[in-house]
């Protein structure tokens, strides 16, 4: 059998089908890049919970702290998902209700607060979707943050005007460094952490001076070691 | 510690150093193509590199539909969460566990629920935190998906699932008992004891059989005291001789022995006790030994008469003796010297009349009521006749109904009595079990037993203290509690643990008893102690066989608990699989060990030397089945006696230890029908019996012997001792040891040598002066925060005067001193991560007393249970992939001090090995990708993710402690990986994930790991100072797994910068160290040197008077004396293991 031979014309085009295919490779990776950066993959992740419960009322309209609720966010590493047990406080329905205040009776009749109602019967959780998902080899501890008066707003932005939590924030690594690095803008009285809305009352130099004395204070000065975070 | 090599020394260690002739033979070829080539041909497990890549492309494509986010994860939060609980803190719990009928007090850390530690209790008075491998190792057992779970019922050949009721139903006592039996372990629970009386009391019969038992001892004491009583030691004393048993690592009530000798070694106060040890075989206490001498079990009763007509007329010790005698008579004239503070035991190898006679030496020492206490304990058959009974009532039909608790009879007990036939002819019997074993098979119903941290249980320790466990989880796999099971087949009305256990101990009230369970014991309970008024002992023929030469035709067996699997009960642990022995550095096998001169005259060698040798296979026949078993060719051996370890080779164990139903193969070689209810721990057989096979065998170990690479073991050889005329200042000694007197005499020379840390103090006030703003800032109200001084080491500055003080600080032994210091050559690392992180004062350093260590191998179960280190199989641990985190090297050669012992008295030394965490740290400077850097604590970080496999570090490393991850051994679904893993249900392969630490992340494939220091316990403990708004940090707050579980005390842990911390004066002894200081790596981690309490007669020559002519003129003899020596083959200047075999594949047995 004859072999074959590419005609000699086809020589022209060899340069151009490798230029493009360098840049279709480039294009690709640059696409690649993009799509699964952290802004771009975590920002904004908003799922849907079993209970739609509004961050929303609680904290912003009734004024709710975060550690009535995540409460033991001050004490581990772990802020908590509190125990539906704490749901059924206000929202227990039928068989809850202490003395004559129907304290448990708040929208009992809710199909919403279904699930709350037959967890509390059977005892079995409520499996609620987790929004801010740090990687398992990344040990974040909420206590010390929250002790060293970092305010939850820094990493989840205003929870109190969310109707659904979304994640507002990267949580890359260099958007943790950026803070370790830096971290004196956003210390603040660690009295005041679970104010959402705190606003600092003066001039930009009077509040670098106030984030600055609680930094000092407080002793704040993060590692950036590997081992701190990594183990 | 070892005499430098000589060359005329060669010729006797021919197969040592011709590496050049082997070079084409097919062992060398295998050497290399397992140290180059295996890792490209297969992934270790019979699964084929492009099988691999196909799996791993599917899995890809896979992984890009499910979309670009992480998984989702699903959070549950309780719907009422327990009072106390708070997510993801870690709780603690007292518990206990029971071996060889003595309980141990533990502590529990349970996270969320899952309890995933045990350490020893701390608060217990007589353990003080420290544990034995065994505790350590049954956090494993309880996750171990091979556990029972459904009761079974036999149907001839299989077993079939029923329930609890259908059990109790067909296995019930009834009203007459008459005919039934229970056969079970001797424990130390008084719930059981209570359970037995009522039991017996209706006219059943109960017996009691452990493999390894107290039976001689008991029997001794009777002998002695006419009473049941057991000999508690305090070994914080000045003489102690220890004869044939092991009482710091395989005793029960090991670790209190442990703390108790540690407590009476501490060489700085300048007294230590004398340890002598007269063993067939290396124990943990024998390599503690100040002077050991090895003795065929069957002489020492000989041994013993001699010893107790010399204590009468003690004779003086004169170098004109034989060195055996010379070491006899410094033994007794030291024992003589110290009456009342003295301790002589007997292991259970040896006859009840020599146990008595040993009592009577107590009582002639004047031991008894001050380091002898004699406990009583109740009386009760020897595990040997009750088990002869037992099968005697089968037979004759005395016994009809069976109910067997826990244990494996069929398996460990005396084979000739033919159990396993007479257990299923019995009418009915059951077996009330952990696992599905060897007996269970034998039986016609099955019964699991929960696992002692799911269940009510309690116990008594050695000394008495009654101990309260309580269940820190649900039963895993259902299942009721031997107390509660017993007590349902009795038809008690109370068959509640809990309220079992209630009824037996004393009364308490409520808050007595809320204390005794959360404290995990009855404080101030102890055992009734017994006053000996005279000590009657038998006559036993003295006999001076064990002073003279051996004549090669006596041999005797010695059977001993492995240091692994204890009777066989852990033949499924796989951690204690691959625990490598203290002393052969064996994994996942038993082996015959033998001494030099006995292998030469049965004719078996182990050839060629590192991973091409092969070690050969021995058959022992001694009537019935020929037992084969490989050979280990092990110095301080006694000439003619063979060792075997029991418990391996189980064929029922399951998925680890061996399966046959499942197709898994036994792991070692079952020896137990070389025992016999007669000659139990010990046989003489005659050389007749004993064959070489001429095949093969090989076996993984990790301290490995050098395949190719013959510079590194020269190089390690001439680290073990400096040779003084060579002047070789370049290089420092791993191990390094000298004797108490040189010891004291140095302590008279620098009388204020503890001072040092004061005298360091002083330089650092200076430095501090000159650099303390650059160290701290002011506080908020401009107060200047307390500093703690910067006292380790004096930091290198350019001023002459402060570098001469640094050169000032004195060593002991003279003998290893670095010359010069090569400290100076980089200056300030030290000072450059400081600059790096100003506030940042803590810095992480370890010490290890080689003093203390006496190589339990605690810390590297441990380390395993605390660091999710997986377990890689018998195949990988011949490759050398083996995970451990820490290591115990152990290094052994002649007595240093005198050139007349020749063979007689090997030393060794046992020194723990982890990442150094160097300042100068080789790993990090060669990683391409800096996944391993420097933290400003001067930790040496590995970040696994960043890891990309080169292994640049680990070959860069010193101490070889880094871990390469060769293959997925921890993955998501197989935590473990072993033998049996694939044959696993897919469900169960999730269950041991359950026990890992969610405080260490687990490694996967292709990733470097090694020792952090405990990180997670540092930056919780930071975590929880800083939530507290104390600092600093207290000066041993932190203590790491290890350190935690050393029952000596050897490890020590902590802020090198603070003056105040045990691991900051350990840093100034003048014992401390540095492991290969030469290199200027500067490490975190110093040793302190091994000291020897030789008596004076037997040191000719010791570092007291370091002059190299002195040492010169030794080193000439001794080579010239060793190479005259028969036994030096082995024996004489070994350093690592060139006698050990090596493996050669997995699997294959022989050849």
């Amino acid at each position: 059998m004859q072999e074959f031979h590419f005609p000699t014309w086809v020589n022209k085009f060899t340069l151009l089908i490798a230029a493009c295919a360098i840049a279709t490779g480039g294009y690709l990776a640059t696409c690649l890049f993009a799509a699964i950066h952290p802004t771009v993959v975590n920002i904004g992740h908003q799922p849907k919970q079993p209970v739609p419960f509004s961050h929303k009322i609680h904290a912003g309209q009734l004024k709710m702290d975060c550690r009535y609720c995540h409460n033991t966010v001050d004490k581990a590493a772990h802020a908590a998902i509190p125990p539906t047990a704490t749901c059924g406080n206000c929202h227990g329905g039928e068989g809850t209700t202490k003395g004559e205040r129907a304290i448990g009776q708040i929208y009992s009749e809710s199909d919403n607060l279904e699930p709350v109602r037959s967890s509390l019967k059977t005892g079995e959780p409520i499996l609620w979707e987790r929004v801010h998902d740090a990687p398992d080899f990344v040990f974040f501890n909420h206590s010390v943050h929250i002790n060293k008066g970092v305010s939850c707003v820094s990493c989840h932005g205003r929870i109190d005007k969310m109707e659904v939590v979304a994640q507002v924030e990267p949580m890359s690594m260099k958007w943790c460094l950026d803070c370790h690095r830096n971290p004196v803008p956003h210390i603040r009285d660690p009295e005041l952490v679970t104010q959402l809305d705190f606003e600092f009352d003066g001039t930009d130099e009077e509040e670098a001076e106030y984030h600055q004395y609680w930094a000092d204070r407080l002793e704040v000065n993060p590692n950036v070691n590997c081992s701190t975070c990594h183990r | 510690m070892n005499k430098p090599r000589t060359k005329n020394e060669t010729h006797s260690q021919p197969e040592l150093l011709e590496v050049q002739e082997h070079e084409q033979s097919p062992e060398f070829q295998e050497a290399i193509e397992r140290d180059f080539g295996s890792a490209v041909h297969d992934t270790g497990d019979g699964f084929s590199r492009r099988r691999w890549l196909q799996l791993m492309g599917a899995s890809l494509a896979l992984g890009g539909v499910a979309g670009c986010r992480y998984q989702e994860e699903k959070i549950a939060s309780f719907a009422f969460r327990p009072h106390n609980r708070i997510p993801g803190v870690p709780q603690q719990f007292a518990t206990l566990t029971e071996l060889g009928g003595v309980a141990e007090p533990l502590i529990s850390t349970s996270y969320d629920g899952r309890p995933i530690k045990l350490d020893g209790n701390p608060i217990h008075p007589e353990t003080k935190g420290g544990s034995s491998v065994f505790s350590q190792a049954r956090i494993l057992e309880f996750y171990d998906p091979d556990r029972l779970r459904e009761p079974l019922k036999s149907d001839g050949d299989t077993f079939t699932e029923t329930t609890f009721e259908e059990f109790v139903n067909a296995c019930r006592f009834g009203s007459d008992v008459s005919k039934t039996a229970v056969l079970s372990e001797p424990t130390s629970s008084l719930s059981m004891a209570g359970l037995k009386d009522e039991f017996t009391t209706r006219g059943g019969k109960w017996f009691e059989f452990a493999a390894i038992n107290d039976d001689n001892a008991r029997a001794g004491a009777k002998l002695a005291f006419g009473d049941s009583v057991r000999p508690v030691y305090d070994l914080n004393c000045e003489t102690i001789l220890a004869i044939d048993c092991d009482p710091l690592s395989m005793a029960p009530g090991s670790v209190a022995n442990s703390i108790h000798f540690a407590q009476g070694r501490d060489a700085d106060s300048g007294h230590m006790s004398r340890l002598y040890v007269v063993e067939s075989q290396y124990s943990t206490t024998g390599s503690a030994a100040d002077h050991r001498l090895s003795v065929r079990s069957g002489d020492i009763p000989g041994f013993v008469a001699s010893l107790a007509a010399a204590i009468d007329n003690p004779v003086e010790p004169t170098k004109e003796m034989a060195y055996r005698q010379r070491v006899f008579a410094a033994m007794v004239s030291d024992l003589t010297k110290s009456k009342g503070k003295s301790v002589v035991m007997v292991g259970e190898s040896q006859s009840p009349e020599v146990h008595a006679l040993v009592h009577k030496i107590n009582e002639k020492l004047e031991n008894f009521g001050k380091t002898v206490t004699l406990n009583k304990v109740d009386e009760r058959p020897s595990s040997i006749e009750s088990i002869r009974a037992f099968a005697e009532g089968l037979k004759n039909g005395a016994i009809t109904r069976v109910v067997i608790l826990g244990g494996n009879p069929v398996f460990d007990a005396p084979r000739e009595l033919g159990l396993a036939e007479l257990i299923s002819g019995a009418q009915n019997s059951a077996h009330i079990s952990f696992y599905k074993n060897e007996t269970s098979l034998a039986c016609d119903w099955i019964s699991a037993v929960a696992h002692p941290l799911a269940c009510w249980k309690d116990g008594t320790t050695v000394r008495g203290s009654i101990l309260i466990g309580q269940p820190l989880i649900n039963p895993l796999f259902g299942g009721k509690s031997d107390l509660e099971t017993i007590a349902t087949l009795a038809g008690n009305d109370e068959t509640d643990g809990l309220a079992i256990i209630q009824k037996t101990l004393p009364p308490l009230d409520r808050k007595q008893w809320a204390e005794a369970v959360h404290a995990g014991f009855i404080a101030d309970t102890a055992a009734e102690t017994f006053t000996p008024s005279s000590v009657n002992a038998p006559e036993v023929a003295a006999s001076d066989a064990w002073a003279t030469e051996w004549d090669g035709s006596t041999f005797e067996l010695v059977f001993k608990p492995s240091n692994s699997l204890y009777d066989g009960r852990f033949a499924n642990n796989a951690w204690l699989q691959e625990l490598p022995d203290f002393f052969t550095k064996i994994t996942w096998d038993n082996v015959a060990q033998i001494s030099p001169a006995t292998a030469k005259e049965l004719g078996v060698t182990q050839r060629g030397m590192g991973a091409k040798s092969k070690t050969q296979m021995i058959t022992i026949n001694v009537g019935g089945e020929p037992v084969r078993v490989p050979i280990a060719i092990q110095p301080g051996q006694a000439d003619g006696s063979i060792g075997l370890a029991i418990g391996y080779g189980r064929t029922a164990a399951g998925r680890v230890g061996g399966n046959r139903s499942l197709d898994v193969d036994a792991i070692g070689h079952d020896i137990t029908s070389l025992r016999s209810a007669d000659q139990w721990n010990l046989r003489s057989i005659d050389g007749s019996s004993i064959n070489s096979t001429g095949t093969t065998y090989q076996l993984a170990l990790v301290q490995e012997p050098w395949a190719i690479d013959e510079v590194a073991r020269e190089e390690i050889q001439a680290r073990m001792f400096r040779d003084p005329n060579k002047n070789e200042t370049d290089r420092s000694a791993l191990i390094r040891e000298g004797t108490l007197r040189s010891y004291n005499n140095f302590l008279g020379e620098h009388p204020d040598v503890f001072e040092a840390h004061g005298h360091d103090q002083g330089n650092a006030a200076k430095s501090e002066s000159k650099t303390k703003t650059a160290y701290y800032s002011t506080g908020p109200n401009g107060e200047l925060p307390v500093m703690t001084p910067v006292s380790y080491t004096p930091p290198v500055t350019d001023d002459e005067e402060e570098s001469h003080d640094h050169h000032d600080h004195v060593q002991w032994p003279e003998a290893f001193h670095m010359h010069h210091s090569l400290f100076d050559l980089t200056p300030g690392t030290r000072e450059d991560y400081k600059a790096d992180n100003p506030a940042h004062t803590n810095v992480w350093g370890m010490s290890i007393d080689l003093n203390k260590c006496i190589g339990c191998n605690s810390c590297v179960i441990a380390c395993q249970s605390e660091n999710n280190i997986p377990v890689v199989g018998k195949a990988e641990v011949w490759r050398g992939r083996e995970m451990h985190w820490m290591r115990i090297d152990r290094y052994y050669g002649n007595n240093l001090y005198t050139d007349d012992a020749k063979g007689d008295d090997i030393q060794m030394v046992h020194q723990p090995v982890t990442c150094q965490h160097c300042e100068n740290a080789p790993c990090e400077n060669v990683c391409p990708v800096a996944a391993t850097v420097h933290s400003s604590e001067g930790l040496n970080d590995m970040v696994y993710n960043r890891c990309i496999g080169t292994r640049y570090c680990g070959n860069n490393c010193p101490y070889k402690v880094r871990r390469f991850n060769y293959l997925n051994y921890t993955d998501a679904v197989t935590f473990i990986k072993y033998p049996g893993a694939d044959k696993l249900p897919a469900g169960d392969l999730q269950l041991q994930s359950l026990m890992v630490n969610p405080e260490v992340s687990v490694r996967s494939r292709g990733v470097m790991e090694k020792c952090t220091f405990c990180v997670q316990r540092i930056q919780n403990t930071k975590i929880q100072a800083k939530n507290e708004g104390r600092r600093p940090i207290g000066p041993n707050e932190i203590e790491t797994a290890c350190q935690v579980a050393c029952p000596t005390s050897a490890i020590k842990f902590g802020d090198l910068n603070n003056s105040e911390s045990d691991v900051h004066k350990d840093h100034a002894n003048p014992r401390s160290y540095y492991m290969l200081e030469e290199l200027n790596n500067r490490p975190r981690t110093k040793y302190l040197a091994r000291v020897r309490n030789a008596h004076p007669i037997l040191i000719d020559s010791d570092d007291s008077h370091s002059k190299p002519k002195t040492h010169g003129h030794d080193n000439d003899e001794h080579a010239d004396g060793e190479s005259d020596d028969p036994n030096h083959d082995e024996s004489g200047s070994t350093t690592e293991t060139p006698s050990n075999g090596q493996p050669e594949a997995n699997g294959e047995k022989d050849h």
